[in-house]
């Protein structure tokens, strides 16, 4: 494994560590940039925050990382041609729905707090891991298929030990963009009382409070910043076989 | 040893193969030639079962194929196709050992197995570690070819194995093949559009057209005894030279005259090499 890659992602956390439990010293970067107001004070401190919108990017992102690759392997079974089109279908049709709308709807019946907006997460994240799962099991060379089912894989064995692992590297790719969507969109929940790092932004657009609204909005693109470089990574580890012979 | 009779296959409206009877007996070779989409890819993926007959029979060594399972069926039968398929997340090693091990054979027997395949092959043994990627188009093939013979199949099915290869490369694997083929006394179907890979390799030969098998022989009665118009205008004018060119001198009769369509002497076979009727009437060596 090389370690130069690690650093940057290493860096990014160190960044994240800081703009949460040491904001003040961003601030005195930040504060000549920006216009400040003169809003009542957070009530909950940063810290606090980050761990209210890391479970709910933990809770609806490893529900969509489950159940998009669950449904995307199902779809392409040989038996699952009608389920395939109507999850393509679905999942166009839920991508035209504003998030927001979502959440603003779902509290009437799931009632006020983080049960919309985990609904809402869990509905966009699965989107992109379902779409690169059935993507990268489909776009499986046909000649790899070919091979495996002629020398006597089934179906099953087919899929699992030929058609995963060479889709790998772009179902990752879901599962990256997935928990990005997830970690910004988790603040639209401050909106119905969910917390997270929606909070000073909503109090910031409030009383028009710029260095407000970036004390929630740097914490979260730092947030994704890291999570993505550590899902490169990762991906980089997993498809290491792609990383030697030069496809990646 | 393979018997097939009254295959058929169709595709909707559009029959791909038509009553099809074919024999290859034990440790021979047999080419199935013909243009592109004359349902010759088709016959094999009937016989492998990767496709559902319509109708027909096919027995490999006695047994008609649709008393097994086709999966089990299909490790018993070594596959090749043009574009080799091999697995790109796995060694060369792994790709060999893919059918040893759903054979479930055990892990020693299967690293010699391999390690006889590369040699085999004509590749070093330290390839088993590398990646497909990192092969030449040669050498993929050549571990298509190890991947297809690696748990000691009754017969192999190559689909145009050598088609995706630069000249120099394909008449270079099909004279190992052919020596290969010969040692180990394979039974092989070997389907391909190129006549003449078809005289370097085939013991019978069989041409199809339109899903049909149009003649079925030795190279050499084809030259004297077509009863198909298609045979003579597919073969092409120069399938005598190439017959005489490609063809080892011992599995042709020893005297041999060569006639064209007009019925003119192109040449004979003899013992002692072959002589062309040069354009002055006189003979040549």
């Amino acid at each position: 494994m090389k370690v130069r890659p690690w650093l940057g992602t290493l860096l990014l956390l160190a960044l994240f560590l800081v703009s949460i439990f040491r904001f003040e010293l961003l601030e005195a970067l930040l504060r000549p940039l920006v216009r400040t107001g003169t809003g009542a004070p957070l009530r909950a401190g940063l810290p606090e925050l980050a761990l209210q919108h890391l479970v709910l990017v933990l809770l609806a992102g490893s529900f969509s990382v489950l159940t998009g690759v669950v449904l995307g392997f199902l779809a392409v079974l040989s038996r699952g041609r009608d389920f395939r089109n109507l999850l393509v279908g679905l999942s166009s049709f839920t991508e035209t729905l504003p998030s927001v709308a979502v959440i603003a709807l779902a509290v009437p019946v799931l009632g006020y707090g983080t049960g919309p907006t985990l609904l809402a997460l869990c509905l966009y994240g699965i989107l992109p891991v379902l779409r690169n799962t059935i993507d990268g099991l489909e776009g499986v060379d046909g000649d790899i298929v070919e091979a495996a089912r002629g020398m006597g894989m089934n179906e099953a064995r087919t899929l699992f030990s030929v058609r995963a692992p060479v889709a790998l590297p772009v179902i990752l790719a879901g599962v990256r963009v997935s928990l990005i969507v997830t970690i910004s969109a988790a603040t639209l929940g401050a909106a119905v009382g969910a917390g997270g790092f929606g909070v000073p932004i909503v109090s910031g657009i409030r009383s028009f409070d710029a260095l407000m609204i970036l004390r929630g909005a740097v914490p979260v693109s730092l947030m994704a910043l890291f999570a993505d470089s550590l899902l490169r990574r990762a991906a980089e580890a997993a498809g290491g076989w792609a990383v030697r012979s030069g496809s990646l | 040893m393979i018997r097939i009779r009254g295959l058929a296959k169709s595709y909707g409206d559009v029959p791909a193969v038509q009553d099809l009877n074919l024999e290859i007996r034990k440790g021979e070779l047999c080419v199935l030639l013909g243009p592109s989409g004359c349902g010759k890819s088709t016959t094999l993926r009937l016989i492998n079962r990767l496709l559902p007959m319509d109708s027909g029979r096919v027995w490999i060594n006695g047994r008609d194929t649709t008393e097994v399972p086709p999966d089990i069926l299909r490790r018993s039968l070594g596959y090749v196709i043009q574009n080799v398929g091999l697995f790109p997340h796995m060694t060369v090693f792994d790709n060999i050992a893919v059918v040893p091990r759903l054979k479930k054979w055990k892990k020693d027997r299967i690293a010699r197995r391999v390690e006889e395949l590369l040699s085999m092959t004509g590749l070093p043994f330290d390839y088993a570690r590398r990646y497909p990627r990192e092969l030449s188009g040669g050498e993929a093939q050549r571990v298509g070819v190890a991947r297809a013979l690696a748990a000691e199949p009754s017969v192999l099915l190559m689909d145009e194995p050598f088609g995706a290869l630069d000249l120099l490369n394909r008449r270079l694997l099909q004279k190992e093949f052919r020596g290969l083929q010969r040692r180990l006394g394979m039974t092989v179907l070997f389907v391909t559009h190129d006549v003449e890979e078809s005289l370097e390799l085939a013991d019978t030969m069989a041409v199809m057209n339109r899903g049909r098998i149009v003649q079925w022989g030795r190279p050499e009665d084809f030259l004297f005894r077509s009863r198909d118009p298609f045979i003579p205008r597919f073969l092409g004018s120069d399938y005598g030279l190439n017959l005489l060119r490609l063809r080892p001198k011992e599995e042709t009769s020893s005297r041999l005259r060569i006639l064209n369509e007009a019925g003119e002497v192109l040449g004979t076979l003899e013992d002692g090499g072959f002589f062309l009727a040069s354009g002055a009437g006189e003979w040549e060596k």
